[in-house]
């Protein structure tokens, strides 16, 4: 069930916030967790057995590791529970991929399962991991109530598409059932604004992407790859960020304070601060579960640049079973040390656009890969946005249904709305009677697209 | 907090206005999704429910037409917006108010320039029409009518004038008929069709959206002219229409058909003007038909559809596309006729000779090689099995190659030519390289050679050759024609 279906807007949400608000407090966290999986059925209905195992097995294991006294059995438990959660995330999403690797390498014919991936499994299973692994640590205690650990890992505004909620950000939130109005107030209206980030932006976006991606990549001329880029570039944002928009409002509602997950990355500097502005709960989960545990930067330089790439080629992968995607990762691994070997004290001496202008060109080229459907492609892509030529008459023809004023009109926003300065000053006023009234224009105008349109999920579902 | 309360207010009521009940019959549209669900878990484990729901959802909402209008008009606002501004030199208002395209109008006075081209184009389609023939594939040229054309009367002052009392205006439709049927070339003028038979009131001063109507309207002689000339119809008489509109129409093509109808009734004429739905329509004839031009024929393509002329998988139909090789292949495959479908502007510029001019040049060059071949500086990599198709006029040929390299396992190299084996070449101890030579007996049109290396394993598809995963490597792949 995608948030800017009509089903989901306009029956499920409606009946879920509206027995939320009726029934007693007590039932409130029940009533959420049933109606979770009834939202994961919906669209998954055979994959919520595994989700549901998932939640038994955590529940289970953080107990049995709290109440361990003994360092080493804590141990065993833990690491049997990061095995089991990896090992649900290897078969169901990379299995294929690796026999598929083999096949090719070995020259075997080792058939392939063909599992399909289940939505959301990367976001959940990592929601897991982190809280087993923080209970172990003793940064929080383990959950005693199936449901509110259910809850934590299945509740619906995040479930597919995350953020990567912690269990310690929101552990106090999960017992505090309470309506409180200026709450939905502020959810309501993050949600609306999310909701037309992802139809009046970043559908736009995608139509061009679409359009331009669909030719061979050897007949795509210098502008239009560039052009098919920098709208990508703006979809793939404007599409998670609403969504993490549609997500954190509707926890708001919910009474549930999910941390930010964007912080305008295009207006960054450098890309190591890109990746403190993009996917925020990604790129942190990376920092404390994997790159600190490595050694971080605490033991040589050397190990410092190999934690990086170990972390953003894992990165990559988490992002799908495709080469395409390690090569992302690597990329951008690759950006962070080039920063590191010295580029970053050039950039800290050059003007901030041209530092920006170096962090756009670097993650546009990164979003080759990210898009391309295998690597050949991608190579083209980027020879084409170097060393192409004019664009063919028919690849004119195939663009020109896409490049409309709507669409010039959402690409000059996405740019705008990239960057704090104007979006400050929404955000500063959200209560003012101008961002209200403006909040309620776009939604009536995103809920019109967004009915009357055809079926448009999220780019992040996938993953 | 009152405006906040008022935000929450409006916020659902923008939700539950979707509970609102469509008041009415819906006259057009794809034909409503019933609300069929069962409450068993078999359904819901296999998405059954899901399906329906959201399917019925989707078409089942409050003011669900109006959202949609609203949407329409949105877009079509905004976006005419970029229209208006890099098409403002091309538009021109005429008498009460009619737009026109200017490139509509101005070839009618383009004399020496326009007759220059419109002779190459017209020797492009002869050349065309001969290359098609040779491998048993005819051709037509339909001229597709145009509103400027229809409304001469309408025209801006000045053209108007010109209109009348220019000794040098050129009717470019007549004159194409007229040099195409001296070369025997299949030709349908359609302008003259609809100006005989469009409806009234089918051309509204601000309205841009008459051209699925004009296409109804000349589909009675379009399909006579398909059968006449034997392109894969029978003489079909569409009856029963009923006009099929996607959900997304735009408005401006449902409002005026309810225009039409309104007419009707006023004028108390017999029947309602009646409306397609192709999905109780059976189609007549199972042919195919290629349909080839610009943006026109689009509508030609969803009237002779609708009409159960042709059903979607046998038509054919390219917009405003470069065929490439493979396009090209199947359609000369299938013996598909080949409609060319221009308006007037393209009639008069060189587009159809560029168009036409890239088609002939693959047919010049006619052989291709499936995906299967994996070609590198050394040669042509054969794995296990690839495909190669040619062009023939039906003579004799001598197909002849030379075999460099081959895996250890492969033993056998069987050739087949259109599914009939045609050699089999031992190569076990046999010293490489190695000439092949096969003499074969084609068909007219396209035929198509199979080449399987036994004893090979079929590899995994690799871009980049692998030597150990091809059967053989082959070179200097030739066919030689016998002459008639």
């Amino acid at each position: 069930m995608v948030f800017s279906s009509a089903i989901f807007l306009t029956l499920f949400l409606p009946l879920v916030f509206l027995v939320y608000a009726v029934i007693q407090e007590k039932f409130r966290c029940a009533w959420l967790f049933i109606a979770s999986i009834f939202f994961y059925a919906w669209g998954e209905p055979k994959a919520i057995f595994i989700m549901l195992l998932m939640i038994v097995f955590n529940f289970y294991v953080a107990i049995k590791i709290e109440e361990s006294e003994h360092l080493v059995r804590k141990k065993i438990y833990v690491v049997a529970a990061i095995l089991l959660n990896l090992f649900f995330l290897f078969v169901y999403k990379y299995l294929d991929f690796v026999l598929l690797n083999i096949n090719s390498i070995f020259g075997t014919s080792v058939s392939l399962p063909g599992i399909a991936l289940p939505i959301g499994i990367s976001f959940y299973c990592f929601q897991c991991l982190s809280y087993v692994v923080d209970v172990y640590r003793g940064s929080t205690h383990s959950q005693k109530s199936f449901i509110l650990l259910g809850l934590y890992i299945s509740f619906f505004p995040q479930l597919i598409a995350g953020p990567i909620i912690r269990y310690t950000d929101i552990c106090k939130d999960l017992i505090n059932r309470k309506i409180i109005f200026q709450n939905c107030f502020l959810g309501f209206q993050r949600f609306a604004v999310g909701l037309a980030k992802k139809v009046l932006i970043a559908d736009p976006m995608g139509f061009m992407v679409d359009k331009i991606f669909s030719v061979p990549a050897s007949e795509i001329s210098s502008i239009w790859a560039w052009i098919g880029i920098v709208c990508y570039g703006l979809q793939i944002f404007y599409d998670f960020s609403a969504y993490s928009d549609m997500a954190i409002g509707l926890g708001k509602v919910f009474n549930f304070n999910f941390l930010e997950n964007f912080k305008y990355p295009y207006s960054s500097d450098s890309i190591k601060e890109f990746w403190r502005r993009w996917h925020i709960s990604l790129s942190t989960w990376l920092r404390d579960y994997l790159y600190i545990p490595l050694g971080g930067n605490r033991i040589s330089y050397f190990r410092t640049l190999l934690n990086i790439w170990i972390v953003f080629i894992l990165c990559g992968l988490w992002h799908g079973a495709a080469w395409t995607f390690v090569i992302w990762g690597f990329w951008h691994g690759l950006g962070l040390t080039i920063e590191r070997l010295g580029f970053f004290s050039v950039l800290e001496r050059i003007p901030y656009v041209f530092r920006n202008i170096w962090v756009w060109l670097w993650i546009s080229i990164g979003w080759v890969f990210f898009r391309s459907p295998d690597l050949a492609y991608s190579v083209d892509y980027i020879e084409a946005m170097f060393l192409g030529n004019g664009a063919s008459f028919w690849q004119l023809m195939q663009a020109y249904e896409a490049l409309t004023f709507s669409w010039l009109f959402s690409m000059l926003a996405g740019i705008l709305f990239s960057y704090p300065r104007i979006n400050r000053y929404f955000s500063l006023r959200k209560e003012s009677s101008l961002v209200i009234l403006l909040s309620l224009f776009l939604f009536a105008i995103a809920y019109i697209f967004a009915v009357t349109s055809s079926f448009s999920p999220f780019i992040y579902f996938r993953f | 907090m009152l405006l906040k309360k008022t935000f929450l207010v409006c916020f659902f009521a923008i939700i539950f206005s979707s509970f609102v009940p469509i008041k009415g019959k819906i006259p057009y549209g794809e034909p409503p999704v019933t609300l069929n669900v069962s409450f068993t878990l078999k359904d819901f484990f296999n998405k059954k429910n899901q399906i329906n729901l959201e399917s019925f959802r989707n078409q089942n909402f409050g003011f669900r037409n109006t959202l949609v209008r609203i949407k329409n008009s949105l877009y079509s606002s905004v976006n005419f917006g970029i229209h208006h501004y890099s098409f403002y030199r091309q538009i021109v208002t005429g008498e009460e108010n009619y737009l026109f395209q200017k490139n509509f109008i101005s070839p009618n006075f383009c004399t020496s320039k326009c007759r220059k081209i419109v002779d190459q184009n017209i020797q492009t389609i002869k050349e065309f029409k001969k290359k098609l023939g040779e491998y048993g594939v005819p051709v037509a040229v339909i001229l597709l009518p145009d509103k400027a054309s229809q409304l001469r009367s309408f025209w801006p002052f000045l053209w108007k004038l010109q209109d009348k009392y220019n000794p040098l205006k050129v009717n470019w439709h007549d004159y194409y008929e007229t040099e195409l049927r001296k070369s025997e070339v299949p030709i349908l003028n359609l302008q003259d069709c609809l100006a005989y038979n469009l409806p009234p009131f089918s051309f509204l001063p601000s309205g841009e959206h008459w051209t699925l109507i004009g296409a109804d309207a000349t589909l009675p002689t379009l399909t006579f002219f398909l059968s006449e000339n034997k392109f894969g119809i029978f003489n079909v008489e569409p009856s029963d229409k009923k006009l099929y509109f996607s959900m997304m129409a735009l408005h401006a093509e449902t409002d005026l058909y309810d225009l039409l109808n309104e007419y009707n009734i006023y004028q108390k004429l017999p029947s309602h003007y009646p409306y397609y739905d192709y999905s109780f329509m059976e189609p007549n004839l199972a042919n195919r038909l290629v349909l080839y031009g610009d943006s026109y024929t689009n509508q030609l393509n969803s009237v002779l559809i609708a009409s159960g002329t042709y059903i979607q998988d046998h038509l054919l139909h390219f917009e405003n596309k470069k065929l490439n090789k493979d396009d090209l292949f199947n359609i000369l495959r299938f013996r598909a006729p080949v409609i060319l479908a221009y308006t007037l502007p393209n009639l008069t510029s060189s587009r159809v000779k560029d168009d036409l001019t890239s088609m002939i040049a693959i047919l010049n060059d006619p052989i291709l090689f499936d995906s299967n071949w994996i070609k590198d500086n050394h040669g042509l990599y054969l794995p296990s099995k690839a495909k190669l198709s040619f062009l023939s006029n039906g003579n004799q040929a001598v197909l002849s190659f030379k075999i460099h390299k081959k895996i250890k396992t492969a033993s056998n190299l069987v050739v087949y030519l259109n599914k009939i084996k045609v050699s089999e070449v031992n190569l076990l101890n046999k010293p490489l390289p190695m000439s092949v030579e096969i003499e074969i007996k084609t068909n007219r049109g396209v035929n198509d050679l199979e080449f399987y290396a036994t004893g090979a394993t079929t590899p995994v598809h690799l871009t980049i050759p692998d030597w150990r995963k091809m059967s053989l490597l082959i070179n200097d792949i030739g066919l030689t024609f016998n002459e008639y």
